[in-house]
């Protein structure tokens, strides 16, 4: 590699990772007890699904409009927003609000056990883990906020790519894992800068891609739903809103959800006029019947008001792509051992943005060329004094 | 000892252990995300080798620059 092809990259990878170090710290630093969610929440809150034994909220228990006509007794005057099914205990959970429309500040969530029927009380508060989540998605800025950090998510991908080019001219002379931590500070940071940022380059590369993903998740749901839900439901002429007074029976609505996607599990019904449905159909989103398309829904729409399928087909490349890539961004979906090992490449992404802070901060004054000297020299000459 | 004067490794040469710790790496996240049991297994495997790698720097690690 030419010396002005090193100090182009050399350049790219300085920018695009001073730019979002401190974002990416404040995502890494609270991204690691994020991975421990689950068991955070079991910890302080009580573990509520671990005390149900019935069976799976989302293969049979006392019928859902029981529970619903239940759960809208506890908010007088409100509307249902969202049902949803767990997999692996009776827990089922409704959300209300005011308004069909209501935003997400607005929402109560109710928690019931489907085997008996039985409230199972108010939910307990998230606390640090939804503030961390909170902090870690935007910041509390709202979506500018997080089309910040998916910005930043992105200017970290650059500085992947651009520090394992610039891996190959520092290598050139040095072995792989090489890590000289002699007198020399500035090269034994070097050396760990590249051998972590190497090793840990796959994992960075797509826990940020994912991340950022996620971060311009937000915008690319409202475009489903506003192209492909209106799709779906204008091959039957304009819908006009329905009023909650004619919704009719939900397991009705379930059943014919069911029929139409056979052998797949609902995660949850979106209500008409909600986020995640039109303004006359339920909304039953169903995951996939394999392991690795359990993580993308697709969803069937049921008239709200005569209880018949409307549609039912999988959503689009870009959503699916956003659905897979929230397990990968958390690591939460290969039990403990993997939150471990995440934990632990995690530290090492925050070794490599320490470093690169280091080697910038304490970089000998002078040009630009002294780095590519020592970048050329794979750290032997220019670090040197 | 002049270090400057050693040969000069090829591409392959450089990238090949992290060319292969990449790959190990996407097949485990991949692997982690098609089911439980085995897979998973396959997945801390795959995804613990960079940390062994890095281990293995560790114990090598020169006290001179």
């Amino acid at each position: 590699m030419t010396s002005s092809a090193v100090r182009n990259w050399y350049l790219v990878h300085k920018w695009s990772s001073l730019i979002p170090t401190l974002f990416l710290l404040m995502l890494c630093i609270t991204g690691l007890p994020l991975i421990f969610h689950d068991e955070i929440d079991a910890f302080t809150d009580g573990n509520i699904e671990a005390t149900l034994h019935g069976p799976p909220s989302a293969d049979s228990g006392q019928p859902l409009d029981a529970i619903l006509t239940r759960a809208l007794k506890q908010r007088p005057g409100e509307v249902p927003l969202f049902m949803a099914f767990s997999q692996d205990s009776s827990l089922l959970t409704v959300t209300t609000g005011p308004t069909p429309d209501a935003p997400g500040r607005e929402m109560t969530l109710l928690l019931f056990d489907r085997a008996t029927g039985k409230p199972l009380g108010p939910v307990p508060a998230g606390g640090v883990v939804d503030f961390l989540l909170q902090f870690h998605t935007d910041m509390f800025l709202g979506l500018p906020g997080s089309l910040v950090l998916g910005a930043m998510g992105i200017l970290f991908l650059v500085a992947l790519i651009s520090g394992a080019v610039l891996y190959a001219p520092f290598m050139r002379r040095n072995r792989f894992g090489i890590l000289r931590l002699g007198r020399n500070r500035r090269v034994g940071w070097l050396d760990q800068h590249n051998l972590l940022g190497i090793v840990a380059l796959a994992w960075m590369a797509v826990v940020g891609a994912t991340g950022a993903i996620n971060a311009f998740g937000d915008p690319l749901v409202d475009s489903w739903k506003n192209g492909e839900l209106a799709q779906m439901t204008a091959a039957r002429g304009p819908v006009m809103p329905l009023p909650p007074s004619r919704y009719s029976s939900l397991d009705r609505a379930m059943a014919a959800a069911r029929a139409a996607l056979p052998g797949r599990s609902p995660q949850f019904i979106g209500f008409p006029g909600g986020s995640y449905s039109s303004k006359r159909h339920y909304a039953v989103f169903f995951q996939g019947d394999t392991p690795l398309t359990q993580y993308l829904l697709t969803p069937a729409l049921i008239d709200a008001e005569t209880g018949k399928l409307t549609d039912a087909r999988d959503m689009p490349p870009l959503n699916q792509a956003l659905m897979m890539s929230k397990p990968l961004h958390f690591g939460d979906y290969g039990g403990l051992p993997l939150k471990l090992i995440w934990a632990a490449l995690d530290l090492a992404a925050i070794w490599v943005l320490g470093t690169g802070v280091l080697l910038w901060l304490r970089r000998k004054p002078g040009a630009v060329e002294s780095r590519i000297v020592e970048i050329h020299s794979g750290g032997v000459v220019g670090a040197a004094g | 000892m002049n270090r400057l004067s050693r040969r000069k490794r090829s591409l392959i040469e450089v990238f090949a252990v992290p060319a292969l710790l990449a790959l190990t790496t996407m097949v485990g996240l991949v692997a982690g995300l098609t089911g439980q049991g085995a897979p998973d297994v396959l997945a801390w495997l795959l995804l613990a080798l960079p940390l062994g790698a890095l281990a293995l720097a560790w114990a090598r690690r020169s006290r001179s620059n």
